[in-house]
């Protein structure tokens, strides 16, 4: 394999993916698009929450604050009761999505200029639950003005709350799993369709060249692209990074890697772009849906789960967001790592076999 | 007149030797139960212009990419710019440019981007590189193109760029598999033009085809049929092995006086009368006419009306192919 021969095939596919306007439009845009979608999609305006109130102070005060939080378009008060047992147990049956309690002694710490209220969410509906917490903080400060009430927020079921946290890191896997898949499933088999594989076949050039120049440029691109969403997620909906980001950047890679080794594969049994396409479509498909993209794993039927254990994303998506929300340390992803390491490395493998076999 | 100095040669000279730019030996190709090239035995010399004649499906492709080292061939063994195409594919393909029948370069890089890609994957230096390109883009005439997007080129422009990519490494033999198909007749001999002009720069041409009159154009012709080399020689042997020459009536003044005439000339194969004409056989209608003519006039005899009826390669074609069946 020669170097500057392999720097050539880069070149080469930067310089025509800059010529294809439409591709480079999708690859540039869908990471921005589907991440700007998928982050208003989901903090949009959301009204009348059923909340209860559990009024343990029965002052004047605590009763102008129920009225207060009646009067907020957000929220629907459907129970006011005393009884903080009973507050839990409307949640549990999903009567209320969130109770507010105003405990013993607010209307005289109020006067004292420091109170404190109780909200209890419910955690399984994180795009609801996220929301409960500001605006019951705004309305507090609506109420007293330079008097602090400070809220506790205890999250059952559920303890992450930020559902674009939940999702951003899935959604940076989920660019990776798509586009460098498509891409170079279609690069493959258009130098298939074109003929242009039977031009470089009679050159001296070396199937490994052309194939690892292939990778390569695609790797970089998926890499881009992943660099983009994060930066999206992180810019415009404040996603935090706590996580080592090189220790992020090499699982993005792994996982890159490997779907252009797919995206091989599949234009290896495809006679053009179209056929490429169909054979990736549906994998992606199977990717996001049972892997816990959207929703978590919990959330799946027992009989899918099996499923979502041999799908790499799932092991992504689990590595991602220990990585990105928690800031989880290298062990807690370990079992991720040897699982995307092996796939990775096998559908490489695999890819690099097929294509030399199919060229000759 | 297309001069052929290796035929005589080659005739006499079956041992390889270095004049030989390929070279078979019971070459085959087996795909599953379909035999596409059986037991070829081929020879082309060094500067020569090879064509390979054969009908759609006769293996002439398949021929073409065992001998450009894309294909292992199932049994033979072929020798291609003195290298072994089974064993050293490398070397054979370094040596070698092909020009596939379609359009096979990229269509959204320009057509000086395409050249420069496949001049540096021959390990072109850049310089080198541009200094070959613009020699061979005036060749085929592409040079006002050279920024022009592949995909955006005329039929024929592609065509030329093609031949100037299969160039575009100086090779010493070039492969063109159906170089005209599609073409229309004007441009054809432009690009014989060239071929020829490639020639005469030492290039070895070996060229697949079906159209007689490329066929006609080359030194040596093979003619290829499911997969079995028919026959090999000049376009005048092949013509001459299925008819003894070409047929010329004449009407002339004296019919019998000009037989006694013609019958002594070396190149008239036979002579008679008939109806008042002259019936002639000549080994080749084209060069014989005007001496036929002149012999005539140089006995006073007036030559009224001449028709012609060659034996085109078509008659070769057509009559090897029904002797084959027969058989």
């Amino acid at each position: 394999m020669r170097l500057s021969r392999f720097l050539l095939v880069v070149a080469k596919e930067f310089r025509q993916i800059s010529r294809n306007k439409r591709v480079l439009m999708i690859s540039l845009m869908m990471p921005v698009f589907v991440m700007a979608l998928v982050g208003y999609a989901f903090s949009g305006d959301i009204k009348h929450v059923a909340i209860a109130i559990v009024d343990e102070d029965m002052t004047p005060t605590s009763m102008s604050f129920t009225r207060r939080l009646e009067t907020v378009d957000t929220f629907h008060v459907t129970h006011t009761t005393l009884d903080r047992h009973q507050a839990e147990n409307l949640i549990r049956d999903g009567k209320v999505k969130a109770a507010v309690v105003l405990p013993d002694g607010f209307e005289n710490a109020l006067s004292a200029g420091r109170a404190e209220i109780f909200l209890l969410v419910d955690g399984s509906d994180p795009i609801v639950a996220g929301m409960t917490g500001p605006t019951l903080d705004a309305t507090a400060r609506a109420f007293s003005p330079g008097i602090r009430i400070s809220i506790t927020s205890l999250v059952m079921y559920n303890p992450e709350l930020h559902y674009l946290s939940f999702l951003a890191p899935s959604i940076v896997g989920l660019v990776i799993q798509f586009l460098p898949t498509f891409l170079t499933a279609i690069s493959l088999a258009g130098e298939r369709e074109r003929g242009t594989i039977e031009q470089l076949a009679v050159s001296p050039i070396r199937g490994f060249e052309i194939l690892f120049g292939k990778m390569t440029s695609y790797t970089i691109i998926g890499m881009v692209e992943a660099a983009l969403a994060l930066l999206v997620a992180v810019g415009l909906f404040g996603l935090q990074i706590r996580g080592n980001i090189v220790v992020v950047a090499f699982f993005l890679l792994i996982f890159t890697i490997a779907s252009v080794s797919i995206g091989t594969l599949s234009s290896v049994f495809a006679k053009n772009q179209i056929q490429a396409l169909q054979q990736v479509i549906p994998i992606i498909y199977v990717s996001i849906f049972l892997s816990g993209v959207f929703y978590p794993l919990e959330s799946m039927p027992d009989s899918l789960r099996p499923i979502s254990y041999i799908i790499p994303m799932t092991y992504m998506n689990h590595a991602l967001r220990a990585l990105i929300i928690k800031g989880a340390s290298l062990e807690v992803v370990l079992q991720d790592f040897f699982a995307l390491g092996i796939y990775s490395f096998t559908v490489m493998a695999l890819a690099v076999l097929l294509f030399k076999k199919k060229l000759e | 007149m297309i001069t052929r100095p290796l035929t005589g040669l080659l005739a006499s000279h079956l041992v390889t030797t270095l004049d030989e730019i390929i070279l078979t030996r019971d070459l085959t190709k087996r795909f599953r139960d379909v035999v596409a090239v059986n037991h070829v035995n081929l020879q082309v010399a060094k500067g020569e212009i090879f064509g390979l004649l054969g009908p759609n499906g006769s293996g002439k492709t398949t021929m073409v990419r065992m001998l450009c080292g894309l294909m292992t061939p199932s049994g033979g063994t072929a020798m291609v710019v003195g290298y072994d195409v089974s064993s050293r594919p490398e070397q054979v393909k370094a040596n070698i440019g092909y020009m596939p029948q379609r359009f096979c370069l990229y269509e959204d890089l320009t057509v000086f981007e395409n050249l420069d890609f496949f001049a540096r994957i021959y390990g072109l230096k850049r310089k080198d590189a541009q200094d070959r390109i613009s020699g061979i883009l005036k060749l085929v005439q592409l040079n006002e193109m050279s920024d022009r997007l592949s995909g955006a080129l005329s039929g024929g422009l592609k065509q030329r760029l093609a031949l100037a990519c299969a160039l575009v490494h100086d090779p010493k033999l070039l492969f063109l598999d159906e170089p005209t198909a599609g073409i229309d007749p004007p441009l054809r001999r432009v690009f014989w033009n060239y071929f020829r002009q490639l020639n005469r720069q030492g290039i070895t041409v070996f060229v697949n085809t079906h159209y007689m009159d490329e066929a006609a154009q080359c030194d040596r012709l093979g003619i290829l049929r499911k997969g079995s080399l028919d026959a090999v020689g000049t376009p005048a042997e092949l013509r001459r092995k299925v008819a003894r020459g070409d047929t010329v009536e004449l009407l002339c003044s004296d019919a019998e006086a000009a037989r006694a005439v013609l019958e002594g000339e070396e190149f008239i194969l036979s002579a008679e009368t008939r109806n008042g004409w002259l019936q002639l056989v000549v080994e080749d209608a084209e060069s014989s006419v005007p001496r036929i003519i002149s012999a005539l006039e140089r006995n006073k005899l007036r030559v009224e009306q001449v028709k012609v009826s060659e034996t085109t390669l078509e008659d070769v074609f057509v009559g090897l192919a029904s002797s084959g069946e027969a058989s």
